[in-house]
């Protein structure tokens, strides 16, 4: 999984784009298949001896491991250096974040995707099985051809292609899993929120909301309508979502053509319960993917490539925000009102009306329907009679997105308990109707469309002359991308160019150069050159190298070179826009005619330009004990100069700017580690595998031209990119002679209880220049993953683990502020919270009705290390002896259970979710059932 | 050769590049206009100056909130008028950018929030010198481009005596400030200028915008600045430099900076200052009666009340110089929610209520010109009836601005409101003796046109004259005729001279009272320096509450008591400029 160590020594191909083909799973073992010796990198391969850049990649294979409903879910932990966060598992919006390498600006941090040449925008909704591999490019030498937009790291997916054999391969794969929220957080019952919201208000002081007679009430819990009491966890959701998905792939060929087809298809569910998809909808994705490459040989010289891939994904949900629906089951109090009402009629209130019930069951849903269809198709001429080893090739590339919806949806009617009390002083309830019943009404359109179309042409050149080896690519490119209502498409054109040389395949160099243009950038400044340059050493080849010695193979490499991002620019920036914009305007003349004015739109930078990132790379890979142990290690260092700042905080108002000009003028040094390992041992019938990596990035920014700051810890600059600042506690007010004696607090009046910060200038008061550096960063330094697993006979069991360390989180908004705007109250606050008997030992604030501006701000109370560790993957698989599968005519039968995020470990003492901090749909786990068959 | 093949093969390659490259790459045709675009075209040209008008501060009325359209509120305290800030009036919502005034909870790093946004100013600055420095190209006759370059040039002059009135000197921004990189950044960061070079620049502007300035449009283009406004400003301009604040031996507050002490106003003072103000106001009222042929103080209607109250509401009142309509899809419900008394008017819940304080009710003569007796002591009930009976006595001015309990809002329907009675309505929220009502006949939630805010009318000057010429000691009778022309057009007694402490006190009561409501008495107390006296800007403010039941009854409460500190005579300027490093702080912030 982390470099493909095996010394393999064929002989070099022609390079072409996606040419290589990959060996047939070994799927008896259940483990990694050899890695190939053809790594893919940019627009070509390499074989792995001449690879002098630093790159990692995974195969469809490995990927296949994971059973999570997008790709990019399935690449946690899987890409050394690629470090990639949950967001959540709501199907169909589950894509995380992705940091190659970690943050190497203070503005857009994105990487490329490129899928067999084409630029997409998500690999989400790509199947495994159709993935030959994802690689991963990291340095300058691997990331040059990619000009200005490969700076922050870029994915590189290649599809499988046809292999010569016998007959056809067919390969069936089956999975159905069910799914789980990982964790959701606990809060009180109603009893204790309405103790404690009378203890809330007695602290801000106000009298009490609730009566005695309530609280017995709410204790007792006998009467739902009176006395409510409800989780809206337990009435929303069910406990098993189902996930299941199916593939079917043809592989095989001859001399003359060879062919790789694959149909997919997969279902995800979500974990409303009790929707019946008619009148509403559970939240759910479905997708059909396929993909069909065929390679041609014309003539003798004349090869032809074609590939056809798509995707139909469907997307259904409640016509709510999945983010606000969540908020609202967190939220809402328990007693706000029950469920439904005795007549089973939905309840809602005038301040609350959106009932989590209501929204997922009663308003209809709304669907997305996205039709994605990709298609290249590439010829390649010999041209060995002008020179032996040299090819032309061209190549044309297609891909269009479109997406509409088909929203039914409805109003309906509420009724609101009104609690009051009978002339016997008894308490009593009633429910009032708000809002009306409408019929479902369909609403269709709102369609997007985007599409790209791009041109290839080049030549490659290969040979030999003895002990020197030349390899040449040099290719030029346009590339076309048209959003629909964008009033100008995205262009880009390019010349790009890799040049190696090898001597005794010991030696390598390689210069890699883009001559890149965007439309995006002033014209005479729209091309930037981007070039790298390279080499590795295999030491190994060395004559002095003892053969015999525990290292069985080491190659070290070192690369240089400059490459850049163009992410984050304004379109057209550098053209100052001046239109007419709604209300603004002037009237004029006795009746108040309206006059537009045309306004200066976003400030013009007439000079913008790229960033440019500095890169150099170090590395080596080695094996060792008879090439069962593995390792490899890569150091980098990043400077990355002209990153987009806003200029608006050092000019003066002067200039009449009222919007931040942006400017190339910021800086940010970025460097780290990558350091992997694999262990393949063998102990009689026991095959075992230990792995792991592990990466550290570390950044500072250098310039940011931010507003002066009056104290100089304040500023940014020297400090990490998106360090958290906050003020400094250091306790809870003991009582009022101690809010007396302390700096006056500023932010709101203060009160036992409440947070007491440190006066970091001594200036008397505690105020916006009293914060400071804390905690980190919500992103790690380090990442790491880890990975154990055996065979004996047909048998196979595997654990992955994946981890993030250095990184903070910081624990603001709804779940952690009970009572603002009535919220519920989390267990960790009714546990925690302050009281003048419980001061020695509290861990929450006072509690408070109010929005408490001294409390909720951020400061080190609310920050928490956010390490995490998790049990990604378990794996338990059983291969039906080739014997018996024989004689029903199969190949290979294959069958495992396996479990994704079935543990995590984490140092918050909240019940949160280390990365959503549980805002939104939860994190979830699944626990699969798998069936692989070869025939 | 072999390789000579693959070069020949490159270069040809490359060729086919570069002959696309730029036409590959090169933007299409779309709608998107450059300045290049506006100054080549007549209505384009135009719709530039339309905005520089927009984001010129002609308005004195905050009016736009929505965080997106932020570049209009550099004006007015937030949620309300600038009067609540002053003994005029109070807000009763606790929201206001008044209440921070009022409590002298506002400083350098908040004075953005709650009043007056400096950069907007230069936003504004700025389109007009983009305005100025391209206006010469565009295809109009020489004479046109002369008149709309005076617009602008006026335009920038009225921006910089609003943060001339706020701030004292101020940077003077005379050209487009190129920002086009950082380098340039220095140069942006001007000093400020002394108070002297601020008002001599104001004054030559008008001078200059005066001389290619038409007395007046064609009726669609009605509310352009004519040249009697920049004659106008010039007027106001001088008027304030003249004045106490400014014109004086001592600062308002020691400085031991001489760079700064010229920078919150002249070095000394100077008895001509006051003939030069006298004489720009005159020659404001010249201009109207011998050049304008239409500019006059209103003399409409039968009624002195429908009279006075006409000139507020009737956007065509020939007394009118400058005044703008208020902007923004949502500005009239704004307004109306700021504006209007509880929910006679505005249909939401939560009104801002601008009560009349009783400080300033006694400001307002009864309608024979004598005083009203107000012998009402704290803690003691009085009945109702003596409540309606005393308003109902004060004059004309009174009874159109302010809306009383026991009295129609609006007059001729017959419907009568008790505040006492009309919790429903929120009209029993409120501090002071009544809520405003001035500028708000007809207004209604949407009502179109829009509300419009005056910037400049004609009765300020005869004001203006009057204090500057009595302050320059001159003529008694034109004194005397100037401030009567004011009483006699709402069938007030004219008053006779006395001597010149006598007639000062009257002329700024005069003033308070004609002018009160439109944002000038929070500059006026402040340019006389008497802010700080008790029951203007500072202590107690009073109102008369109301009770009801069977026999109504009022009593005289102070509702606030009010903070100041004389470093408010000016405004700190922003801290994030301070920070900065090039400006000079105001002493005291």
């Amino acid at each position: 999984m982390i470099f493909p160590f095996k010394r393999h020594h064929l002989g070099f191909r022609i390079l072409l784009v996606g040419c290589c083909s990959l060996p047939l799973f070994l799927l008896a073992q259940g483990t990694e298949p050899p890695a190939d010796s053809l790594v893919h990198v940019a627009y070509g391969v390499q074989n792995s001896d001449a690879v002098t850049g630093s790159l990692s990649h995974v195969s469809g294979f490995t990927l296949r491991k994971t059973h999570t409903a997008s790709l990019s879910n399935a690449l946690i932990g899987r890409l050394p250096g690629v470090t990639i966060t949950q967001n959540g598992g709501a199907p169909g919006f589950d894509d995380p974040s992705f940091m190659i390498r970690g943050r190497h600006n203070t503005g857009n941090n994105g990487h490329l995707i490129m899928l067999d040449g084409l630029q997409i925008n998500s690999l989400s909704h790509i199947s495994p099985d159709e993935i030959a591999s994802v690689t991963a490019l990291k340095d300058a030498a691997a990331l040059a051809l990619y000009g200005m937009k490969g700076a922050n790291g870029v994915l590189l997916v290649t599809t499988k292609r046809g292999e010569t054999s016998d007959k056809v391969k067919i390969t069936f794969n089956a999975r159905y899993g069910s799914q789980q929220a990982t964790q959701l957080p606990k809060f009180a019952g109603s009893y204790d929120y309405a103790r404690l919201y009378n203890e809330a208000l007695a602290n801000d002081g106000f009298s009490r909301l609730y009566t005695q007679t309530q609280l017995e009430g709410y204790r007792a819990g006998t009467d739902p309508y009176l006395y409510p009491d409800v989780n809206w966890y337990e009435e929303v959701l069910q406990k098993n979502a189902p996930i299941q998905d199916y593939s079917l792939t043809f592989r095989g060929g001859n001399e003359t053509a060879k062919y790789f087809v694959m149909l997919g298809y997969m279902d995800n569910q979500g974990l409303y319960a009790n929707t019946d998809q008619k009148r509403n909808a559970n939240i759910g994705f479905q997708a059909m993917n396929f993909r069909a490459n065929v390679d041609l040989n014309v003539t003798r010289n004349l090869t032809a490539q074609i590939g056809l891939g798509g995707n139909i994904q469907d997307r259904k949900f409640p016509p709510v925000s999945t983010e606000a629906l969540w908020k609202n089951m967190a939220t809402y109090a328990p007693n706000l009102y029950p469920v439904r009402t005795p007549e089973g009629t939905v309840t809602g209130s005038a301040n609350f009306p959106n009932n989590p019930i209501g929204d997922v069951l009663e308003r209809g849903y709304q669907s997305r329907h996205d039709r994605n269809v990709q298609a290249n198709f590439k010829l390649t001429q010999k041209l060995d009679f002008i020179t032996k080893g040299l090819d032309v090739f061209g190549a044309a590339l297609f891909d269009n997105l479109f997406q509409n919806r088909y929203d039914k949806t409805r109003n309906y009617a509420y009724f609101e308990p009104i609690y009051t009390q009978s002339t016997s002083g008894m308490d009593s309830v009633y429910f009032v109707q708000r809002g009306l019943d409408t019929d479902l009404t369909v609403q269709t359109g709102n369609d997007y469309e985007n599409s790209r179309l791009l041109f290839q042409a080049g030549f490659n050149y290969l040979q030999t002359f003895g002990d020197h080896q030349y390899h040449g690519m040099l290719m030029y490119q346009q590339d076309q991308y048209t959003v629909l209502a964008n009033q100008s498409p995205f262009a880009m054109q390019a010349l790009l160019g890799r040049f190696n040389y090898n001597f005794q395949q010991k030696y390598y160099l390689e210069a890699a150069f883009s001559y890149y243009g965007l439309e995006n950038y002033p014209p005479g400044h729209r091309f930037g050159f981007f070039p790298a340059l390279s080499a590795g050493w295999l030491v190994d080849k060395e004559e002095f190298w003892n053969q015999d010695a525990l290292v069985d193979y080491l190659k070290i490499r070192a690369s240089a070179g400059v490459v850049g991002n163009d992410k984050g620019a304004s379109r057209f920036n550098y053209n100052q826009y001046w239109g007419v914009q709604n209300s603004q305007g002037y009237y004029f003349g006795p009746g108040q005619t309206w006059y537009n004015g045309l306004i200066q739109l976003g400030i013009a930078n007439p000079e913008i330009t790229w960033e440019k990132g500095r890169i150099y790379n170090v590395g080596a890979d080695m094996r060792l004990f008879k090439n069962k142990l593995s390792l490899n290690v890569d150091f980098f260092h990043e400077n990355r100069s002209n990153i987009l700042v806003n200029m608006g905080n050092v000019t003066s108002a002067l200039s009449g700017f009222t919007d931040g000009k942006m400017e190339n003028r910021g800086r940010v040094i970025n460097y780290g580690t990558e350091v992997g390992m694999n262990f393949n041992g063998q102990a009689g019938d026991v095959g075992y595998v230990v792995g792991g990596w592990f990466s550290f990035v570390r950044n500072q920014i250098k310039e940011s031209y931010e507003t002066p700051k009056k104290e100089a810890y304040s500023y940014r600059e020297g400090r990490p990119v998106s360090q958290y600042f906050g003020l400094e506690a250091i306790g809870f007010f003991k009582d009022e002679s101690d809010i007396f004696s302390s700096p006056l607090h500023t932010f709101s009046d203060v009160r036992p209880g409440d947070l007491k910060y440190r006066d970091q200038n001594g200036d008397g008061i505690i105020d916006v220049n009293d914060e400071i550096a804390i905690g980190r960063h919500s992103y790690p330094e380090i990442s790491f993953a880890l990975n154990a697993g055996a065979s004996y006979k047909g048998f196979n069991l595997n654990f992955f683990l994946q981890g993030m360390v250095n990184r903070s989180v910081y624990l603001n908004g709804y779940m952690f502020q009970p009572f603002a705007n009535d919220a519920n109250i989390s267990d960790w606050a009714v546990n925690g919270h302050w009281t003048p008997e419980t001061h020695a030992s509290a861990t929450f604030p006072r509690l408070t009705t109010e929005p408490n501006a001294n409390n909720y701000r951020s400061s080190t109370f609310w920050v928490r290390n956010g390490n995490v560790l998790r049990l990604r993957n378990v794996e338990f698989g059983y291969s039906i002896p080739t014997s018996l599968t024989r004689k029903i005519g199969m190949e290979q039968i294959r069958v495992y259970i396996s479990g994704l995020n079935l543990f995590s470990w984490d140092a918050l003492d909240v019940d949160v979710d280390p990365e959503t901090l549980s805002v939104g749909y939860p994190v979830i786990k699944t626990y699969t059932a798998g069936l692989s068959v070869n025939f | 050769m072999s390789m000579k093949k693959i070069i020949l093969f490159s270069i040809l390659l490359c060729t086919m590049v570069c002959f696309s490259c730029e036409k590959y790459l090169e933007k299409p045709i779309s709608s998107e206009v450059t300045l290049e675009d506006i100054f080549a075209s007549k209505e384009k040209t135009e719709q530039f100056l339309w905005n520089v008008y927009s984001t010129a501060s002609i308005y004195e009325f905050p009016f736009y909130w929505a965080a997106s359209e932020s570049g209009f509120y550099h004006y007015g305290a937030t949620y309300t008028i600038l009067a609540a800030a002053t003994d005029e009036a109070d807000a009763y919502a606790n929201l206001t950018g008044a209440e921070a005034f009022n409590t002298g909870n506002w400083s350098a790093s908040d004075i953005y929030w709650y009043e007056f946004r400096s950069e907007f100013c230069y936003k504004g600055i700025r389109n007009a010198n983009l305005f100025i420095e391209n206006i010469d190209q565009a295809p109009f006759s020489e004479t046109e481009k002369a008149a709309m370059k005076a617009e602008a040039i006026f335009l920038r002059a009225l921006m910089h005596f609003d943060l001339m009135q706020r701030l004292g000197g101020v940077a003077i921004v005379d050209n487009v400030l190129k920002v086009s990189s950082a380098e340039d950044i220095p140069e942006v960061r001007i000093p400020r200028s002394s108070f002297e070079e601020t008002v001599n620049f104001i004054v030559n502007s008008c001078d200059d915008a005066a001389r290619s300035l038409p007395n007046v449009y064609a009726s669609q283009y009605r509310g352009r600045i004519v040249k009697g406004a920049a004659l106008a400003l010039k007027a106001r301009t001088l008027l304030y430099a003249a004045s106490p604040l400014f014109n004086s031996d001592d600062a308002y507050r020691p400085v031991s900076d001489p760079a700064l002490r010229a920078m919150i106003g002249y070095t000394n003072y100077d008895p001509e200052r006051w003939r030069i103000a006298a004489d720009a106001n005159k020659a404001v009222l010249d201009w109207a009666k011998n050049e304008s042929g239409w500019c006059e103080l209103y003399q409409g209607k039968e009624n002195p009340v429908d009279r006075y109250e006409e000139i507020f509401i009737n956007p065509n009142v020939n007394e009118i110089i400058l005044d703008a309509g208020l902007m923004g899809p949502t500005a009239t419900n704004y307004f109306v929610r700021f504006m209007t008394p509880g929910t006679v008017v505005y249909t939401g819940t939560d009104p801002v209520n601008i009560g009349v304080t009783f400080n300033f009710t006694k400001f307002y003569q009864k309608a024979d010109g004598t005083d009203q007796v107000w012998d009402e002591q704290e803690g003691v009930t009085y009945p109702y009836a003596e409540y309606r009976r005393k308003l109902g006595e004060l004059e004309p001015r009174f009874q159109a601005s302010v809306f009383q309990s026991g009295t129609e809002w609006s007059r001729g329907t017959g419907t009568v409101y008790h505040f006492y009675e009309q919790q429903s309505r929120l009209l029993d929220l409120y501090n002071g003796v009544g809520f405003l009502r001035k500028f708000l006949k007809g207004v209604r939630n949407g009502s179109s046109p829009a509300p419009k805010w005056i910037t400049f009318r004609l009765a300020e000057f005869y004001l203006n004259y009057a204090e500057a010429l009595n302050e320059a000691n001159g003529s008694s009778g034109e004194i005397m005729d100037a401030l009567n022309a004011i009483r006699e057009r709402v069938d007030m007694p004219p008053y006779t001279y006395t001597n010149q402490a006598d007639m000062r006190e009257k002329i700024r009561r005069e003033r308070a009272v004609e002018l009160s409501f439109e944002q000038h008495r929070y500059f006026d107390v402040r340019r006389w320096k008497i802010a700080g006296t008790d029951g203007v800007m500072k202590g107690g403010m009073y109102g008369l509450r109301l009770a009801g039941g069977a026999e109504p009854t009022y009593k005289l409460e102070k509702f606030e008591d009010r903070v100041w500190d004389d470093k408010m005579y000016l405004y700190p300027f922003r801290v994030s400029e301070i920070d900065l490093g090039y400006i000079v702080q105001n002493p005291g912030w």
